[in-house]
């Protein structure tokens, strides 16, 4: 047992932190300096593994650095494989690709939560990078640069406005099903529109229908979400 | 109301909640506090595991205060307890959008702190003495079967939700006069205000002896020895020729009215009677107002008065007219009848909280009890919690003045009577 210098509380001795008032569990030990170096070469052996003790940014640090080391022995691997049997990288510059895509996005995950704007960005370039790069890999035809960025770009700013849509909703529940239905009827949308641009003719066949048919379900949705559950809130908020 | 566990619910605040939310403040948190001094350092994953314990045991307090049209209701909400280190001023204002209680802890106090919009003395105070039975439990300590305390896994009575002012309101009762001024103390209030604590802990027996040869409760003894003192600064200031103060002098008593109507509400139930003397009439020996502080409260208390008092302040409650102003003008209207319809009634406030029902093995664990009352406004600027445990009574004083001449003057006259006063913090 610690005791906080803070507090004065006693801590258990598993805990790195004070949780009432976060100061670090290093002040004075209940009994003498002979058993507070026991009980910790005692933690020290039982606790090897023990991930529970670690700060939320610890754990984030080290699900990186796991991370990092599985996607770097897996590009290393799969390029010595390939290098081997075709005496130059063929199918393995996908790997590598695909490995340095999701190190990226794993490490703005870790790093960047804070800059949810400047994440969104970076990880808009680096999935646009890679379908270049496939494209690149893959007799080059063009369809990266003129299909894949702006589906992306869409795709992103679909899930952008739908995190922001979240948020800002006081009453989560089914309508934020309703919220997500008409968002990927409007996607679909833009995608049928920036695929039939790319074939050369503006036509909208099959994504009409289909935001349609969600709009119809979202419109159910929102009125049970909203017209039965005001119900009650107006009764509270009207009592008298 | 019957509330499933993890069911969600909503009331509206109760009769004596009513007035808080227009008139909290920064200073006049609306907020007290119970604490225990315990012999051990407190052990903080004991204390988080007793209160997940004993969250369910009392749905009624997690909950948040929202606004509605014409008034504020209570709504049940998924909040953990709030566990805080208690190294700020006692009885701090709650957030509009937080819980209403809290948990407190250092070293080997452990408090609660309730606002009043959820519940009175007495409800929170049953909530910490479940607390702390479970608290010590988690420490080690072995519990008696047969004692009568609230287990975590019983389901709470429905009874605990009421409102138990409407249940016992009778209509069409007379209206009770309008009070006189009071006198209040003279000194000036701090300025932010800064709440200062005075504990004292003073021999049960010793004050059950005095009180018992003069044939009154404690509590009645130690509003005369109120009384008193403020009869004393009074009449100081006069013969020093300062003019202009109220001639009355009136404390307010808190009653627990569940000790005379049967209801199990864990909600406010409680009212005050206001015994005074009238300095008009000249001056008082301390017997003269041992007796008639003695008999106001004997006469206050009966049931049909305080049938009155409850019914007066239920009934304008439920007037159509007062029902139906939006809250915003009731709010307002509250706010600036607070001192006039209030405070200014009398000169100081004290409540006794008893003594609690402790098994003796959780007896054993614990020092010492105290009550803070919420801090006083600039008006009243003192007040006095006081609670028993074992064979002490500890008094606390709560003060926004620069002055603890009330306090001096309280204590000395005990200290006069051959009653030990031993100050603490």
């Amino acid at each position: 047992m610690y005791e906080c210098k803070n507090c004065g509380v006693e801590l258990d001795s598993k805990m790195n932190f004070c949780p009432l008032c976060g100061e670090k569990a290093e002040g004075e030990k209940n009994g003498t300096n002979l058993s507070v170096k026991a009980n910790n070469l005692t933690n020290k052996k039982s606790h090897t593994y023990d991930l529970t003790g670690l700060t939320d940014p610890q754990k984030e640090k080290l699900f990186w650095e796991l991370s990092g080391i599985i996607l770097l022995t897996g590009m290393i691997v799969t390029s010595i494989i390939d290098f081997l049997t075709s005496k130059t990288l063929t199918w393995s510059k996908y790997t590598l690709a695909i490995g340095l895509y999701l190190f990226i996005n794993i490490s703005l995950l870790s790093f960047m939560k804070n800059k949810a704007i400047l994440m969104a960005f970076l990880s808009f370039v680096s999935t646009s990078l890679l379908l270049l790069a496939i494209d690149f890999f893959n007799s080059n035809i063009g369809w990266g640069l003129k299909l894949g960025v702006p589906l992306i770009f869409s795709i992103y700013i679909a899930i952008g406005f739908f995190i922001i849509t979240v948020k800002r909703t006081k009453q989560k529940g089914i309508n934020l099903i309703a919220f997500f239905l008409l968002l990927s009827g409007v996607l679909c949308i833009i995608i049928e529109t920036i695929v039939s641009l790319h074939s050369g003719t503006f036509k909208l066949i099959w994504s009409p229908i289909l935001l349609v048919s969600v709009f119809s379900v979202a419109v159910i949705l929102l009125f049970i979400h909203y017209r039965l559950k005001k119900v009650t809130d107006l009764k509270r908020f009207f009592h008298i | 109301m019957t509330v499933e566990e993890n069911e969600s619910f909503w009331y509206p605040l109760d009769n004596a909640a009513k007035i808080f939310p227009a008139i909290t403040n920064n200073e006049r948190t609306s907020v007290f506090r119970i604490s225990a001094s315990l012999k051990n350092t407190i052990n903080i994953s004991a204390l988080y595991r007793a209160l997940h314990k004993i969250e369910g045991r009392f749905p009624y307090y997690k909950v948040k205060m929202r606004k509605g049209f014409f008034w504020y209701y209570l709504e049940s909400d998924k909040i953990t307890t709030p566990v805080v280190a208690d190294v700020h001023d006692p009885c701090r204002v709650f957030n509009r959008k937080s819980s209403l209680f809290r948990v407190l802890a250092r070293a080997n106090r452990l408090s609660v702190e309730f606002s009043h919009i959820i519940t009175d003395g007495g409800g929170a105070f049953e909530y910490f003495q479940t607390l702390l039975i479970h608290y010590l439990n988690e420490c080690g300590t072995q519990l008696p079967q047969n004692h009568n305390y609230l287990k975590p896994g019983e389901k709470p009575d429905p009874e605990e939700f009421e409102d138990a002012y409407n249940r016992y309101f009778v209509d069409n009762i007379p209206k009770n006069p309008r009070q006189r001024k009071a006198f209040h103390l003279p000194y000036p209030a701090s300025w932010p205000h800064r709440f200062s604590i005075l504990t004292a802990i003073i021999s049960s027996k010793a004050i059950k002896k005095v009180a018992s040869e003069k044939n009154v409760s404690i509590t009645t003894y130690l509003t005369a020895v109120y009384i008193n003192a403020l009869q004393d600064i009074y009449e100081e200031l006069k013969a020093k020729g300062k003019k202009g103060f109220s001639q009355k002098i009136s404390i307010q008593v808190p009653i627990n009215l569940r000790g005379m109507y049967p209801s199990k509400t864990m909600r406010n139930f409680s009212l005050f009677v206001m015994p005074e003397i009238d300095l008009r009439l000249g001056h008082y020996s301390f017997d003269e107002i041992l007796k008639t502080v003695h008999h106001q409260i004997q006469l206050e208390t009966d049931e049909k008065l305080i049938n009155k008092i409850l019914s007066r302040n239920v009934g304008s409650e439920r007037k159509m007219v007062i029902r139906g102003i939006p809250l915003f003008i009731k709010s307002l209207a509250l706010r600036m009848n607070y001192y006039s319809l209030g405070s200014n009634q009398y000169s100081g406030v004290l409540s006794n909280l008893g003594r609690p029902n402790f098994p003796p093995e959780i007896a054993d664990q614990i020092e010492y009890l105290q009550v803070i009352a919420p801090p006083p406004n600039k008006l009243i600027k003192t007040n006095c919690g006081i609670i028993g445990f074992k064979d002490q009574l500890i008094v606390t004083f709560g003060n926004i003045s620069y002055s603890k001449e009330l306090e001096k003057r309280f204590f000395r006259f005990l200290s006069q009577q051959g009653i030990n006063v031993r100050l603490t913090i």
